[in-house]
């Protein structure tokens, strides 16, 4: 007990008298090199980003249903610029396998937008213009349906069991990534995933919970 | 007892010197020190670089100093992207954490959006984490990464871009922070108290990223028309929070700098008085000294009516022969009928000290206090010797020994060379000063601060007294008187029983060592 006390006393006492020091050294700030960036995968669907993606076991099970269409991104953007010339900006743009939805500010009222539909069997339709509070729209130059498409398709050969649904670009559902398309993948058993990918379809988050 | 000597004080200041010479060797190091390292956390390697078009690369090393496997949560701050950990790409949660499993080091790796911001004036990288702790350069260290216990760590940082001129770069939450450009990039080294988190913001030059985004993109972020707004907000934001940042420039800390020169003034102001007492009691011993040998004349009678036990200071163990101060105190006392001294033979006697006999001295009262049976006055005592005093008389001797310095100081016949008022707290005072300028971390402020008072005390007490100059006046005039003594006299043989018939004469030479019978026989021990 008495050399239980006086150990104590002893570690105490070493801990005040500045027994464990240890040194920080400049020369080990100065020798830190420089971080990299990540460099371009040779297609959005080999994102390295993707490998952080772990797939379930779904018992042999497919998709649980088709994949959002890519291909629609183009012909939508072609037929709201014929039916609203000049409209060079558009928020919120998400399509799944036959419909591509988007949001345009209202040509004829500032601080108003439109809600447009597009789909190839039905062309396009508009909704009653409505005020909105805050601008969240962005250059349809930002929209590449080449690089969508290239994810897309990507991913649907590389995860055939995986659904790749609802991609959507809008603002605020980037966070804080900057403007970014994000999609859920899904699986048999419900979504597995949500990602990220910047505007050239590069994955930049994976966000899963294991 | 009389000797100054200089060694102790020499060790004394060898010793003491160690603490300025010490600060002035941390003041032109580069590195720092720390007390109290976190175990499980023993530093934090934070690197970022800015690209031209404003995007922020970022590697954390968390060096954990162990081998244990740990579960560990990764916070991440708003607009992280590419998340690795070890090399490997790690799924986040939008609410911005990722796990893992990391094993002696874990290595961080993300791209930032949104924290550099382009101005006229300048590039803002701001990670000082004002509107969150996210957002700095990584929230608490130890908090989420699964590391039991509290302490500190080191951080090392360094930010890269292509053009630094001008650059700045204050750092926030990190203790004994050494901050420069150098080598490529803003680099910095302190200690992470608590092993928080810590916070930068970096003012580069437009150079550095002419194609970054000129809003910013964090929300809630200090906004402002320029560089210079924003940087002047952002740091009175973090002062505000309580967390200020703190530029340092290249040289070694000021506060360093400071504490040895202090150190330094302290130990030169210790230095000139120790030499200053020592020179003194030097001079002392010399001044008024009659140039030649004392007149043979003056010597045949007491030079002074100095008592024998102040006699014995000052005298000391000059010249020969066995000399005590006590014997010759009782001596003294017999001659002046105090107390009497009869001879029972040709050595024994027998020595009575009446009831309320009263020494003219304090060094008097205290012999005959020890010599009282229980020191009571109102009784008569009557002892023969020899021996006097028994076995206490050797502990009698060592009091009855101070007792007759202590009169010699208050009679200034002598002094203390070195005081302990003033080498104690000095030493006390040194290594306060040297802890504090050590944040606690320097072994020898510990060491010196606890054993420097000793090593002081022993100095005081090693260096001794000194003669003041009437004390060696004194001194010389008594020695001369017991030559005489010892030259002319048939003292040498005569016992204590012949005070009756020596009187004062051997008194004196019982002091002086001309008497050594008579010393023999009353002397305690």
């Amino acid at each position: 007990m008495a050399g239980a006390r006086g150990w104590s006393i002893a570690v105490v006492l070493c801990a005040l008298a500045g027994c464990s020091t240890r040194t920080a050294s400049y020369d080990v700030s100065v020798a830190i090199t420089s971080p990299t960036f990540a460099p371009a995968p040779p297609s959005p669907a080999e994102s390295p980003q993707l490998d952080a993606l772990v797939l379930r076991d779904t018992s042999g099970l497919g998709a649980p249903g088709p994949n959002a269409d890519p291909t629609l991104v183009a012909p939508a953007l072609a037929a709201l610029d014929e039916a609203f010339p000049g409209t060079d900006r558009v928020s919120d743009l998400y399509f799944d396998d036959e419909n591509v939805w988007m949001t345009i500010p209202d040509p004829q009222v500032s601080g108003r937008s439109i809600s447009i539909l597009w789909s190839a069997d039905r062309g396009i339709s508009s909704g009653e213009p409505v005020f909105t509070e805050v601008d969240t729209t962005f250059p349809i130059a930002d929209v590449r349906p080449e690089a969508i498409t290239a994810l897309v398709d990507g991913l649907a050969q590389r995860y055939s069991t995986l659904q790749i649904d609802l991609p959507r670009l809008d603002t605020d559902l980037s966070y804080d990534l900057g403007l970014s398309w994000r999609m859920d993948l899904v699986d048999a058993r419900g979504t597995l995933a949500t990602i990220f990918t910047d505007l050239d379809g590069v994955v930049t988050v994976v966000d899963q919970e294991r | 007892m009389r000797a100054a000597s200089r060694i102790p004080a020499i060790v004394l200041l060898v010793v003491l010197g160690l603490l300025p010479l010490q600060a002035w060797l941390r003041a032109g190091r580069p590195d720092v020190r720390y007390s109290l390292p976190l175990d499980g956390l023993e530093g934090v390697t934070w690197a970022g670089v800015v690209s031209p078009d404003g995007q922020l690369s970022v590697t954390i090393v968390y060096d954990f100093g162990d081998d244990e496997t740990r579960d560990a949560s990764i916070r991440l701050p708003s607009g992280a992207r590419f998340l690795g950990a070890d090399g490997e790409p790690l799924a986040a949660s939008i609410g911005r954490y990722g796990e893992t499993e990391a094993e002696g080091t874990l290595t961080v790796t993300y791209e930032r959006v949104g924290a550099v911001t382009r101005y006229d004036d300048g590039v803002i990288v701001d990670l000082s984490g004002v509107a969150s702790d996210d957002d700095s350069l990584f929230p608490c260290a130890r908090c989420y990464l699964n590391v039991d216990g509290y302490g500190n760590s080191s951080i090392f940082g360094a930010l890269f871009a292509e053009d630094r001129t001008d650059a700045r770069i204050a750092v926030s939450g990190v203790d004994q922070l050494r901050s420069e450009e150098d080598d490529g990039a803003l680099r910095f080294v302190g200690v992470l108290p608590g092993a928080d988190s810590a916070g930068a913001l970096a003012w580069l030059p437009v150079a550095a990223a002419p194609d970054a985004p000129t809003a910013p993109g964090v929300p809630d972020a200090v906004t402002g028309g320029s560089a210079a707004e924003v940087w002047e907000r952002t740091r009175d934001a973090a002062h505000d929070s309580g967390d200020s940042l703190r530029e340092t420039g290249g040289g070694p800390p000021i506060g360093r700098i400071a504490a040895a020169v202090v150190l330094t003034a302290m130990w030169l102001g210790l230095v000139a008085w120790i030499v200053m007492r020592l020179l003194v009691a030097r001079r002392a011993l010399a001044a008024d000294r009659p140039d030649g040998p004392v007149d043979r004349h003056a010597a045949f009678s007491p030079p002074s009516p100095l008592e024998p036990a102040l006699i014995g200071v000052v005298v000391g163990d000059a010249g020969s022969g066995r000399r005590s101060a006590v014997a010759a105190t009782l001596l003294s006392l017999a001659q002046r009928g105090v107390l009497d001294i009869d001879g029972i033979d040709s050595e024994r006697y027998a020595l009575t000290i009446p009831s309320g006999a009263k020494g003219a001295t304090a060094f008097e009262e205290a012999v005959l206090g020890e010599l009282r049976p229980q020191g009571q006055v109102s009784s008569t005592a009557t002892l023969t010797g020899p021996p006097l005093w028994g076995p206490a008389g050797p502990a009698a001797a060592r009091r009855l020994d101070r007792l007759a310095v202590k009169e010699a100081k208050r009679t200034r016949l002598i002094r203390v060379t070195l005081t302990a008022a003033v080498l104690i707290p000095a030493s006390l005072a040194m290594g306060i000063v040297a802890l504090i300028a050590s944040g606690g971390s320097s072994w020898l402020a510990w060491g010196l601060t606890l054993v420097g008072p000793v090593v002081a005390l022993a100095a005081t007490a090693l260096t001794g007294t000194s003669l003041t100059a009437k004390g060696a006046i004194e001194r010389d005039r008594w020695i001369e008187y017991g030559e005489w003594l010892r030259a002319n006299s048939q003292l040498g043989d005569v016992g204590a029983p012949g005070v009756a018939t020596w009187g004062e004469p051997l008194v004196y030479a019982t002091v002086l060592g001309a008497a050594p019978k008579a010393a023999e026989a009353l002397a305690p021990g």
